[in-house]
């Protein structure tokens, strides 16, 4: 299949936000991702599939947005992609969230790039649930995007910068530790962001009992299942992140 | 127009057309089913399995590189035991000849994978893999000496009724000798080549990005190496060989069968774009139709001397 490009745009300094027309808007599901071949077609370098996880989803479009940054040779090609071009594109791929929530107070956690995926996931809960969605990233110039973007009156939202360009000096987690768990406990977790991030979740969690899912990134060959190179060790032995994956279980999943 | 025929023989086992999907690259088949009909295929090459099950090497498995991919998955597989258990149902189910990668750390493990797979009838054929670069005092160490080569087939062939393919290691200074080792040995037929061993660095942690230091490379950036080393090889044996290499197209495969190859088998290819095989097996057939050529076998091994 093929995405169409609709807008390609530089956010801050290497973010970028691609806007693009699909016929598999409608069986996206927050957390899936989609693997992207980019350059020409019989262009050998680079020659791997990008995976880039949904951002946003507009059924009522047809519109499939990421957010990237760039990485290396891949993500960079793919920021001189304009309007109209087309992508060359395998998708969704991947387990997505758990959604099927009522009456609930969830906890979804976001830190840097990991922020993006976690949107259609706020956007499935928030109807019938209280979302509580905490995000972190090193300054407030890396989290503009989010910190502009319209989240539903419904939502609890805050935010943390490292540096303290934002009002909460300290990671994600701190800002959870210190502003929001003060008589809260949520029955569910949802958490995306770097390794360590997800550690201290994990171990937080495991504390405090409450379950939750994480979504993992990890260096992706085929994205169809068979090449092996995407494992994460989980307690059924080596899931792939691209097919089990890339949401798992909090509890079920190594993270060391 | 006659329908052109693109049948091959490998040995005892004819295929219907000469493409297959190389090991450890279409999983058991039913990952790929989603993205095509596998039954379209010459023969498909099972994920190579060890006696033992394995979890393979950490993380990060795989770095890509100009053209090509560096690998480092180190066979992770689920052992005999496992293979037979829930996968052996799965190649039932399957009209297409259906070849089981195995790999060992001694030749008695080689000579055991046989004897148990010898009892399992929808096998159409063992593919002993000599010359896995990632596994520490296995593969490629078998592979890179004719004697051990020799012995491997000979007693693997004694082990194993049916037809053995022997993969080579390209990680050699004479290729021709290990396929000719591997002839006397026995061997019905050849692949040629397995992975060539390569390396990156982690200019962020200073060290070799794969824990196991090496990886092996794969992709269009080793065509060239996997097409000249068919070339030698078809000059000195008479047993077929199923050329394999950084093919990408069927101008790539027509290549390897003009080289001397009777099958080719896909692999990167594969994990680019799912359905890869059916379009080479296309653009193969498109290659013969624009030559007027009706006979695949007219082109196999043209270029010999």
């Amino acid at each position: 299949m093929f995405l169409e490009v609709i807008n390609n745009q530089r956010l801050a300094s290497d973010y970028y936000l691609l806007v693009t027309q699909s016929t598999a808007s409608a069986q996206t599901r927050p957390g899936q991702f989609f693997h992207l071949k980019i350059g020409k077609k019989y262009s050998y370098d680079p020659l791997l599939r990008r995976p880039l996880s949904v951002h946003k989803v507009d059924r009522s479009k047809g519109r499939i947005s990421f957010l990237y940054r760039i990485i290396g040779k891949g993500t960079k090609m793919l920021s001189f992609y304009q309007a109209g071009d087309r992508i060359d594109a395998l998708g969704p791929l991947g387990k997505g969230f758990k959604t099927d929530f009522k009456n609930k107070q969830i906890l979804v956690i976001g830190g840097g790039m990991g922020i993006a995926p976690l949107y259609p996931l706020v956007d499935s809960l928030l109807n019938s649930n209280q979302v509580t969605f905490l995000i972190g990233g090193n300054n407030q110039q890396d989290l503009k995007y989010f910190l502009d973007f319209p989240i539903n009156s419904g939502v609890i939202f805050d935010a943390a910068s490292i540096d303290g360009s934002i009002e909460f000096k300290g990671t994600v987690i701190d800002l959870w530790e210190k502003s929001y768990s003060a008589g809260f406990n949520p029955d569910f977790l949802f958490a995306c962001g770097p390794k360590a991030m997800l550690r201290r979740v994990k171990l937080i969690a495991e504390e405090r009992a409450i379950p939750g899912q994480v979504s993992l990134e990890e260096r992706m060959g085929c994205g169809s299942g068979v090449c092996l190179s995407c494992v994460c060790h989980t307690n059924k032995g080596n899931q792939r992140v691209c097919k089990e994956g890339p949401v798992f279980s909090l509890q079920e999943v190594s993270l060391e | 127009m006659k329908e052109i025929d693109l049948s091959t023989k490998l040995g005892e086992i004819t295929l219907k057309n000469p493409v297959i999907t190389a090991s450890g690259t279409c999983g058991y088949g039913q990952e790929l089913e989603d993205y095509m009909d596998l039954e379209q295929l010459g023969a498909l090459t099972v994920k190579g399995i060890t006696l033992q099950a394995k979890t393979g090497n950490p993380v990060p498995r795989i770095v890509e590189t100009p053209a090509g991919i560096l690998n480092s998955i180190g066979l992770e597989n689920p052992g005999l035991e496992g293979f037979l258990a829930d996968k052996i149902k799965i190649i039932k189910g399957y009209q297409l000849p259906v070849f089981v990668n195995i790999s060992g750390y001694s030749i008695e493990d080689f000579v055991l994978l046989a004897e148990k797979l010898a009892e399992i009838s929808c096998i159409a054929a063992l593919e002993v893999n000599v010359s896995c670069p990632n596994i520490p005092g296995g593969g490629l160490a078998f592979g890179t000496d004719p004697e051990l080569i020799y012995q491997i087939t000979k007693q693997v062939k004694a082990a194993y009724p049916g037809s053995v393919i022997v993969k080579l290691s390209p990680n050699v200074t004479a290729i021709s000798d290990m396929a000719i080792a591997a002839q006397e040995g026995g061997a019905d037929i050849i692949s040629l080549i397995n992975t060539l061993q390569g390396m990156a660095i982690d200019l962020e942690r200073q060290k070799p990005v794969f824990a196991n230091t090496f990886g092996g490379l794969s992709g269009p950036a080793i065509k060239p190496v996997a097409l000249r080393m068919v070339y030698q090889v078809a000059q000195k044996i008479k047993i077929p060989i199923i050329g394999m290499g950084g093919i990408m197209t069927g101008q790539d495969a027509v290549e390897f069968l003009l080289a001397g190859a009777s099958a080719v088998a896909i692999g990167t290819a594969t994990l680019i774009h799912p359905d890869a095989p059916l379009m080479i097996i296309k653009e193969i057939k498109a290659y013969l139709q624009d030559k007027k050529i009706n006979n695949i076998q007219e082109i196999i091994g043209k270029v010999l001397n």
